[in-house]
């Protein structure tokens, strides 16, 4: 890495290097951060499932150019989205919790909203 | 309910009149003629065949009246239309007449007055003879008559002499006279312009040589050429006719050898004798058959419009044959526009349908209508404004009956699944922590 930097005449390497360099500590930090806590490794798992599956869903639509059924999309694209606001709230929480809510009451809270929502995308869905 | 009694008056309003019209006892005719310039001695073909052609003495018990009135003969009580608000007669023949007024209880309104409530009109004139009743009758038709004294006469030719060989080529409506005997009509007597109105019906024209002018005087031409008409009708939305001859010595016995057969099928049309259509009736329903009244229409439902058109041939109703009567479904705007297509057929109906047919995906209060309107054929018009409703909330289908949801039905199922799965780890690993924290503690 160093080497790399001291040999890098242009400006725009240099300044992608550091770039590189800053993602690469995030990334080991985030890692450090994750291998102690089980249940942030559980929640972030699920959050990229998440983003996979709206992903798809949306490329479903873009591919076969008709959103027929456009309220199955909608209930099935915000079931995701809906998903992964509440998971990152959660996550939010048990890393620093707020004021006078208890980890165990944030988790309580995700379950009830989630279950709202499921019941929600549910009955949108038809 | 009151819909349905409404219907029932119109189809009996209907069934009087079409009775009335046709299969009555007798038809009533009043001609008007004046005895300077008139002679009945020369018209007894004419009348002869009116009295005798008009009807079918063995299968049809009508008598067709003719009754005779001179102006300036003392026959003034004759020359009258109404009585006490009653037609007195069905049509009204006017031979050219030289006196200033017809009669003072024949005005042009009542003559207006006697077409509009389904009286036939026949109007001859010639160029000594056009009253003023008549022709401002004649004007608010949009069939304008040349001028006292304007005479048709050949471009070339600077004698008086005025007559004309017309073929029948001239003759422009197939529903007035078919075409099917070739014949030279001689005509002597003026023209007339024409308005381009819908309900105007272009008879016979002017042969293209000729020129309708008034020698004596330096008037401009009246007309041009086959700009000009020597017989045209006019058929108003009651399907009551009008036509004018712009030609008295056309009618006579001196020419009938030539002009009969032309002549017998004019007055036919004329007096609604012919070309005359009815409808017996249209209907609609689903496809399955269910009518509305069971099973009210809803948006793209299947269904079926069929409407029955009958002709009268002279003695009788019989099925009436053509490829372009057409169906519109309407909402303001016409949804579907169907040529019709000849269904089935009866002794005295040819019934026509559209087949089955999806109604709009859209709702309202649409019309199902048939307006058959051809020049030379009495009008058709059949609507009847029926409500299509949208779909009831449990009308559409199931999310899953639609493969491409599909898709989306398992999105939701693996986040649900997923979520239950999380939950249990979530537990499960946060069940360690606790513990491990509270041994730390102690």
């Amino acid at each position: 890495m160093a080497k790399k930097q001291s040999t890098g005449s242009n400006v725009n390497t240099s300044k992608f290097v550091q770039f590189s360099e800053s993602l690469g500590t995030a990334y080991s930090s985030y890692l450090k951060n994750v291998k102690s806590n089980n249940q942030l490794l559980l929640i972030d798992s699920f959050l990229a499932f998440l983003v996979v599956l709206g992903i798809t869903q949306f490329l479903f639509v873009v591919l076969i150019r008709d959103n027929f059924p456009f309220n199955a999309f909608l209930s099935g694209f915000i079931m995701c989205v809906g998903q992964f606001v509440l998971l990152v709230s959660l996550r939010l929480q048990l890393i620093s919790p707020f004021p006078g809510i208890s980890k165990q009451r944030a988790f309580g809270e995700f379950i009830i909203a989630s279950l709202l929502l499921h019941f929600i995308g549910i009955h949108f869905v038809n | 309910m009151l819909r349905r009694m409404r219907a029932a008056l119109a189809l009996f309003v209907m069934l009087f009149a079409a009775v009335n019209a046709l299969s009555g006892d007798s038809v009533n005719t009043l001609v008007i003629y004046d005895q300077r310039v008139t002679d009945l001695e020369n018209y007894t073909k004419f009348f002869k065949s009116l009295k005798e052609s008009s009807y079918d003495k063995s299968s049809n018990q009508r008598e067709y009246r003719v009754q005779f009135a001179a102006v300036n003969n003392g026959d003034a009580e004759l020359l009258q239309l109404y009585r006490n608000d009653d037609k007195l007669y069905d049509n009204l023949i006017i031979f050219p007449l030289k006196t200033r007024q017809i009669s003072k209880e024949i005005s042009t309104a009542k003559l207006l007055e006697f077409y509009k409530d389904g009286g036939d009109i026949l109007a001859v004139t010639s160029p000594e003879g056009l009253v003023e009743p008549v022709r401002l009758f004649l004007n608010e038709l949009g069939i304008y008559p040349s001028p006292k004294n304007a005479v048709l006469k050949n471009f070339n030719e600077d004698g008086p002499s005025s007559k004309h060989q017309i073929s029948i080529a001239n003759s422009v409506n197939k529903y007035v006279y078919d075409g099917t005997e070739e014949l030279n009509l001689e005509y002597d007597g003026s023209s007339a312009l024409l308005d381009n109105g819908e309900y105007i019906v272009e008879i016979l024209r002017a042969p293209r040589e000729s020129v309708c002018k008034n020698t004596n005087s330096k008037e401009e031409d009246w007309s041009v050429g086959s700009q000009g008409h020597l017989i045209a009708g006019f058929q108003s939305l009651t399907n009551a006719r009008t036509t004018w001859v712009g030609s008295s010595s056309f009618f006579d016995d001196e020419h009938y050898s030539a002009n009969g057969a032309f002549i017998e099928e004019l007055t036919k049309w004329a007096f609604s004798e012919k070309s005359v259509i009815r409808s017996v009736g249209a209907t609609h329903n689903h496809a399955s058959g269910a009518s509305y009244e069971e099973i009210p229409y809803k948006i793209k439902d299947e269904v079926v419009y069929e409407i029955g058109l009958s002709i009268w041939d002279g003695k009788k109703w019989a099925p009436f044959s053509a490829d372009d009567v057409q169906f519109e479904l309407r909402l303001v705007d016409p949804y579907y526009r169907l040529t019709l297509s000849p269904g089935r057929v009866t002794e005295d109906t040819q019934y026509y349908t559209t087949g089955t047919f999806k109604l709009p995906d859209h709702h309202g209060m649409f019309t199902f209508l048939t307006e058959y309107k051809r020049s030379g054929l009495s009008f058709v018009t059949e609507s009847d404004t029926r409500a299509i409703r949208h779909l009831a909330n449990d009308e559409y289908p199931r999310s899953y009956e639609i493969t491409n949801s599909w898709v989306y039905l398992t999105a939701i199922g693996s986040v649900i699944i997923s979520f239950i799965l999380f939950v249990v780890f979530f537990i499960a690993s946060s069940k360690n922590i606790p513990v491990d924290s509270v041994k730390k503690q102690q």
